[in-house]
């Protein structure tokens, strides 16, 4: 009798959280889906119907118009693949460097450097000096390097590394250097492998970061064939009300609104396929952060 | 032993860091290239596509070689992020020689810029290094930009005068009658008709055409409100803002016979109540939709244009494919404001003051210069073409003019941000002598008593304008887009927003403001 009363409980409990779940899944869908929507609706059913869930007058209209200048858009997927890839691997291979040492218990100043990165999560030195040191004693407007290299050592990405290293067993680390294996090695061919789900958690959380991230490009960039996927999106909602205005060319066509949207979808979908593909390692690698970190 | 070797080395390595960071901040200059002969300029664009820039810039630095014997660095910066970019140059004193600038520009406002230094005076070197622009220009005109007797900026010159320009569909204005008499310039003018009683006129007879409107039913995006509080409330009235943003409370009635240098809240008026019961009205009789979703550009039928603007019509011809005729309202007006809307400055910084007035010069007196650092090069940015248009009197005459190529690289469109607009080669439908017409607006137009006077507020009363703007700007947003509540009355609406107001430190604005401007008076 008790049995049965606990297994009817669960049955609710379950009934219940995947009923909530599928709802805030559809939530969660919804926005994009109207995106997606929006982006092959032609012009005279979004006004006459605003946004709806299923596209009006299917057309690909909005995407000619943002393939119409080609080259700029290319050249922006190859400046945020080339910020997103490499600086996924820069990022995450230096940030496992500093989240080792603090992992090690005979390592003296770990606490203080702990103590150090903390306190780069909770104050951030401002913009201006950080523009000045970016442009003025760095030099690193118009490159790659400001695109990359500042988001580089995250506290939460070490701290989170840090924690899974913890977990690998000292003994095999001791059983290496007995037989003549240096620090480096022992970090490159023994604990990077070891640790792959974190990292691989890691690299998601970074490159979602790194393909995202506009408002370095909008500060730092004035080169616009430096410009991302992102900055590039922005700058082409300009330019559609420019060729509105100056040419007429939407007219009868594609609405400006139509045309934002697929831009927006073709600067999410690249990203959403690489989440969507990875997705099992952030449950798994942020579980490890926070249950024994 | 190994153990405290270790600690030596992290240690070492820290003070070795630190002491890096610390001697390069020690050897800290501005950056920049302020040695060799280059002028950086940071030009502001409209956002478009400038793929093509490198090819521009090649060719202006030949032609600037040539002409004068330097080069110029070109920098582009989308209108978007200029404000928060040039902020930032400037608090981190990053070295660069001139940029453009306006009265009223977010993030780089001149009156402001030039009062904490971030500006050269170039009082004395304008008419030695750019005598043509320097002199082309009224003494009144450089009198608004002036600060505190100096001048730190180069006028764009363009229209400065400023009234409501309101353009209607020729086929509209074919049949449109008010009072039984025809729609003109001249009947309006004579019979003091104003923009709400020829823009309710001319919806409502759109209302009734079922060739446009299906069952009384205005098709979306047929009347075009926009963004044009300043040109419907303060321009129309004749009110002087006094050099700052142009909802902030506290201006004078310029052209009023009397007491025209009082400093009024111009939210307590029967001016802007008529302002909110127009917007109301547009809404309530159905000529503007609440409900809009998306902006129909070819539906336009009647359009605000801001400031009434010769050659106006040949923008909405492009952007509509629609012949209109566009209708001037109110007084034509000279302020700090006006006049100073579109200006290039000299960062103080700048050790080439001669060089960018010279090249500023070159601009404004050399047409295919201008051109091409506006415009970009023919055959890639533009060609020329040749149609027909009416002149004054009515007869069809051939002309030329430019077209934009569709999809260019050198979207910069923003031809007003460069020293003279009248350099621009024509455009379709634009009259033969555009230019004239706008310098006969400019001359003639009434001077306010207080041009030359730009307010720079106290902290406490800064902080009080900002906590203003925040209650209007909502209140004007709500007009515009008809997202008011459907229980408010124009009447209401104006005894809100003046509680609020004075809830903020509305007293406190208008006293420093009337102080400020009496001793400007006095001054001058």
């Amino acid at each position: 009798m008790k049995k049965n009363r606990k297994i009817g409980r669960s049955l609710v409990f379950n009934v219940f959280n995947v009923l909530w779940m599928t709802l805030f899944a559809i939530y969660c869908l919804i926005p994009i889906v109207i995106m997606l929507s929006a982006s092959f609706s032609k012009d005279e059913a979004l006004q006459q119907y605003g946004y709806s869930i299923v596209a009006r007058g299917f057309n690909f209209q909005a995407y000619s118009v943002v393939f119409m200048n080609v080259i700029p858009l290319l050249r922006a997927y190859g400046v945020s693949f080339v910020v997103t890839g490499g600086g996924t691997l820069l990022n995450v291979f230096l940030t496992a460097m500093i989240a080792y040492p603090l992992s090690k218990p005979h390592f003296r100043y770990k606490s203080h450097i702990t103590v150090l990165l903390l306190i780069t999560m909770l104050f951030s030195p401002g913009m201006v000096p950080t523009y000045i040191l970016i442009t003025q004693y760095l030099k690193w407007k118009n490159t790659f390097a400001v695109m990359i290299i500042p988001q580089i050592g995250t506290t939460f990405y070490i701290i989170l590394l840090r924690t899974f290293f913890k977990e690998i067993p000292a003994e095999i680390g001791e059983s290496a250097k007995i037989d003549g294996c240096s620090a480096f090695r022992e970090f490159l061919t023994i604990n990077l492998p070891l640790s792959l789900p974190a990292l691989a958690t890691c690299s998601i959380l970074v490159a979602l970061g790194y393909w995202n991230d506009w408002g370095t490009a909008y500060l730092y960039v004035d080169d616009n064939r430096m410009w991302n996927v992102q900055m590039l999106m922005i700058n082409l909602v300009q330019e559609v009300e420019l060729w509105k205005k100056n040419f007429g060319l939407l007219a009868g066509t594609a609405s400006s609104d139509s045309v934002v949207m697929a831009t927006c979808v073709l600067g999410t979908l690249p990203i959403l396929g690489v989440f969507m593909a990875l997705q099992k390692y952030i449950v798994s690698g942020m579980t490890v952060g926070a249950v024994k970190g | 032993m190994k153990r405290g070797m270790r600690e030596t080395a992290v240690l070492c390595a820290a003070v070795l860091s630190s002491g890096i960071v610390l001697m390069a901040a020690a050897c800290h200059k501005q950056s920049g290239n302020q040695g060799d002969d280059t002028v950086q300029y940071i030009v502001y664009t409209g956002g478009g596509n400038i793929d093509g820039a490198n090819r521009v810039k090649e060719q202006v630095n030949k032609y600037v070689e040539e002409k004068l014997g330097f080069k110029v660095e070109l920098t582009y910066n989308p209108y978007t992020s200029y404000s928060e970019k040039l902020g930032l140059k400037f608090n981190s004193n990053e070295y660069f020689d001139m940029c453009y600038t306006a009265s009223l520009l977010t993030g780089n406002p001149y009156s402001l810029r030039a009062s904490e230094g971030f500006f050269k005076d170039i009082t004395n070197e304008l008419p030695e290094y750019a005598p043509n622009l320097y002199q082309s220009l009224d003494s009144k005109i450089w009198d608004a930009a002036k600060v505190d007797g100096k001048i730190y900026g180069v006028i764009n010159e363009q229209i400065f005068a400023r009234c409501v320009g309101v353009a209607i569909d020729k086929e509209i204005v074919k049949d449109l009658s008010i009072d039984g008499k025809p729609l003109t310039q001249a009947n309006i003018d004579e019979n003091g008709w104003t923009y709400e009683k020829v823009i309710t006129a001319a919806m409502e007879m759109i209302k009734n055409d079922p060739a446009i409107s299906q069952n009384g039913v205005v098709p979306q995006s047929t009347l075009i409100l926009g963004d044009t509080y300043d040109e419907l409330f303060l321009q129309n009235y004749s009110f002087d803002n006094l050099g700052t943003a142009t909802t902030y409370p506290g201006v004078i009635r310029a052209t009023a016979a009397t007491d025209n240098t009082k400093v009024i809240n111009q939210y307590d008026t029967p001016e802007f109540k008529q302002f909110v019961q127009f917007c109301m009205n547009m809404y309530e009789k159905g000529y503007l939709r609440k409900d809009q979703t998306v902006d129909i550009t070819e539906n336009q039928r009647v359009r605000l244009c801001g400031t009434y603007r010769p050659g106006a019509e040949s923008e909405l011809y492009i952007q509509v494919g629609r012949e209109f005729e566009q209708f001037r309202f109110g007084t034509p007006l000279l302020t700090t404001s006006n006049i100073t809307s579109s200006m290039t400055a000299i960062s103080a910084n700048s050790t080439k003051v001669d060089k960018c007035l010279k090249l500023l010069d070159l601009m404004y007196t050399d047409k295919e210069f201008y051109n091409l650092i506006a415009v970009g090069e023919e055959g890639a940015e533009y060609v020329w073409t040749s149609g027909e248009m009416e002149n004054e009197e009515g007869v069809m005459e051939e002309y030329e003019y430019i077209e934009y190529i569709p999809g260019n690289t050198y979207m910069i469109y923003a031809d007003w941000a460069f020293p003279t607009i009248f350099n621009a080669y024509r455009k379709i439908f634009q009259p033969a002598d555009l230019v004239e017409r706008i310098r006969k607006i400019n001359n003639e137009a009434a001077v306010s008593p207080a041009n030359g006077f730009a307010f720079i507020p106290s902290r406490s009363v800064s902080n009080y304008q900002r906590d203003c703007d925040r209650e209007i700007s909502i209140v004007i947003q709500q007009l515009l887009k008809g997202t008011y509540s459907s229980e408010s009355t124009a009447d209401s609406i104006v005894a809100d927003l003046n509680t609020k107001l004075q809830a903020n430190g509305l007293s406190d604005i208008l006293a420093e403001k009337q102080s400020k401007l009496d001793a400007f008076l006095v001054a001058k």
